[in-house]
């Protein structure tokens, strides 16, 4: 019996990682005499134990609500989202991050100092590989997609709705006849009455597509003045040239192309499959591509993955692919655009070069 | 969690230290029961150190051992609460959280059903000071020296505790009890 519980207080020595070579020698002796007590250990090691009561997710945003308020903080916009369980290890760090556990890992909110201009403006921002859903001060629900920021004024409250947009953004504006709802971007100026709308508007890419859901929106175009009404399943493309970065590049950006008008009114793009409009996929966690070159399908991966991709071959940029993909890692992703067309990729820790 | 420290500390990003505190609150808040009188209490204490960790959220990076350090500030705090200078775990009544074992893998299933209800309820049976350290190691995964710390006991007494408990869980399985066997894979 001594020696048995000589046997139990080496079990417990083991699981704390001090258990001398003697010891364990000792350990592996008594195991043998004591086969059933080896048993029982050795089951009660493929266990894991949990508390069967568990904080509710409501419970611990209230909670977390105090905090922030004893803390002497103004509380941010209502975050609807739920914070999730950090995904789990897969072989493939690139290929670990799922679209679904991507939204709303990250944002950035700036308020208070440093994170307020000094006209009042507050932004919020989300980074590559993350969208993020915020309410803002009035009820409107905007859908950040990746590496997005929108800001807002202070007097929001009162009446004034505006916001700035960079990036991509799906909007539930709250009907409001008296405040119409404004987006303002580098190239041009929604004013919405209470409607659902995408609004695609990147610096870095070189077309800004409002595409209307529902609705009605007035889309006024800032280099002209000129002003389009869309009606439902539409869409306002409009083409703007990138500034060229200073060291001389051949005069022609690859993205212009002369033949399309600048501004463009058309049916907004749908999914052969199911007719649903495409502009809204993302929101979806769907990756919809429509006859769209690999070179601006490339910087979209590299926006909702947070990934570098390279595309080492020329001819391979202008490439066009058409499909659609719900929730896929990226490296499955990879795999089904070499279904489409032989293409060849590689995937490092932090790039994807694709030859 | 190096990340998410790094992101409260230099951007004081709200939204990191949101995942911080629903990483730690039920186990955070299971401990501080244990240490005063009540849920409501044990929460307030909780709230209490989060708020001190927001304010000082400039000096997080210089916080060696974080883990440790937290649940250092939860029992500090706690016992102010109390305003009582030792941990009476003895006399306290536990009416809170009961602690379920689980399988995690497929092999696994081999113990039976009600193996793991005996299992269940010797962990419940288990002496309230016995199963904080318990479940401190075996749930919150820390190490003999971190509940030892933080605890304020010996790391002697943190092994003869797991040592009790695992005899006790160990016996409170019938070797006897048919195992369902392993489903067959198709």
């Amino acid at each position: 019996m001594e020696q048995e519980q000589k046997l139990w207080e080496l079990f417990g020595r083991e699981l704390s990682g001090r258990l001398t070579d003697k010891e364990r020698l000792d350990m592996e002796m008594l195991k043998k005499q004591f086969p059933d007590a080896a048993r029982q250990y050795e089951m009660l090691g493929a266990l894991q134990f949990r508390s069967r009561e568990r904080q509710s997710q409501e419970r611990n945003e209230e909670m977390l609500g105090r905090i922030f308020a004893a803390a002497g903080e103004e509380p941010e916009p209502a975050m609807s989202d739920a914070f999730p369980e950090p995904p789990r290890r897969r072989r493939l760090w690139l290929a670990a991050i799922p679209l679904a556990a991507a939204v709303c890992a990250g944002i950035w909110f700036w308020t208070g100092q440093g994170q307020q201009d000094e006209k009042g403006w507050s932004t919020v921002q989300t980074r590559k590989g993350s969208k993020s859903k915020l309410t803002l001060p009035d009820g409107t629900e905007v859908i950040l997609n990746a590496g997005s920021s929108l800001s807002y004024t202070e007097g929001f409250r009162n009446g004034v709705r505006h916001v700035r947009l960079n990036g991509e953004g799906y909007f539930k504006v709250v009907k409001n006849a008296e405040h119409p709802f404004i987006v303002t971007t580098n190239a041009v100026e929604v004013r919405v009455l209470g409607t659902e709308f995408n609004l695609q508007a990147y610096d870095s890419e070189s077309t800004t597509e409002t595409t209307l859901i529902s609705g009605k929106v007035e889309v006024m175009v800032k280099k002209d003045g000129k002003s389009y009404m869309l009606a439902p399943r539409q869409k306002l493309a409009v083409q703007h040239t990138l500034p060229e970065p200073v060291s001389a590049l051949p005069a022609t950006h690859p993205d212009s192309d002369p033949g399309l008008p600048e501004v463009a009114l058309t049916a907004a793009d749908t999914d052969s499959r199911d007719s649903s409009l495409t502009a809204g996929a993302w929101v979806e966690n769907r990756l919809v591509f429509n006859d769209e070159p690999l070179e601006s399908l490339a910087r979209r991966l590299e926006r909702w993955y947070n990934v570098e991709v390279e595309i080492r071959d020329d001819a391979l940029k202008q490439a066009r692919f058409t499909g659609s993909v719900e929730n896929e890692p990226v490296d499955q992703i990879l795999e089904i655009l070499t279904t489409i067309r032989p293409i060849r990729y590689k995937i490092s820790a932090t790039k994807i070069i694709i030859y | 969690m190096e990340q998410l420290l790094e992101r409260i500390a230099k951007n004081s990003d709200q939204l990191a230290f949101g995942q911080l505190f629903s990483y730690y609150s039920d186990r955070l808040i299971y401990f501080a029961t244990a240490l005063v009188r009540s849920r409501e209490e044990a929460e307030e204490v909780v709230a209490d150190v989060f708020v001190k960790l927001w304010q000082q959220r400039a000096r997080l990076l210089d916080i060696h051992y974080f883990q440790t350090y937290l649940y250092t500030a939860v029992r500090n705090t706690a016992l102010n609460h109390t305003s009582r200078s030792v941990i009476p775990y003895e006399e306290l009544e536990d009416q809170h959280a009961t602690l379920m074992p689980c399988v995690v893998s497929p092999e696994e299933s081999l113990i039976s059903r009600e193996n793991l209800r005996q299992i269940e309820q010797a962990v419940n049976e288990l002496p309230l000071r016995c199963r904080l350290i318990f479940k401190l190691v075996k749930e919150d995964g820390l190490s003999y020296r971190e509940v030892a710390e933080v605890l304020d006991i010996s790391i002697n007494t943190v092994n003869a505790q797991i040592t009790i408990a695992l005899k006790k869980l160990g016996s409170a399985i019938d070797l006897r009890k048919p195992f369902r066997l392993p489903l067959a894979r198709k």
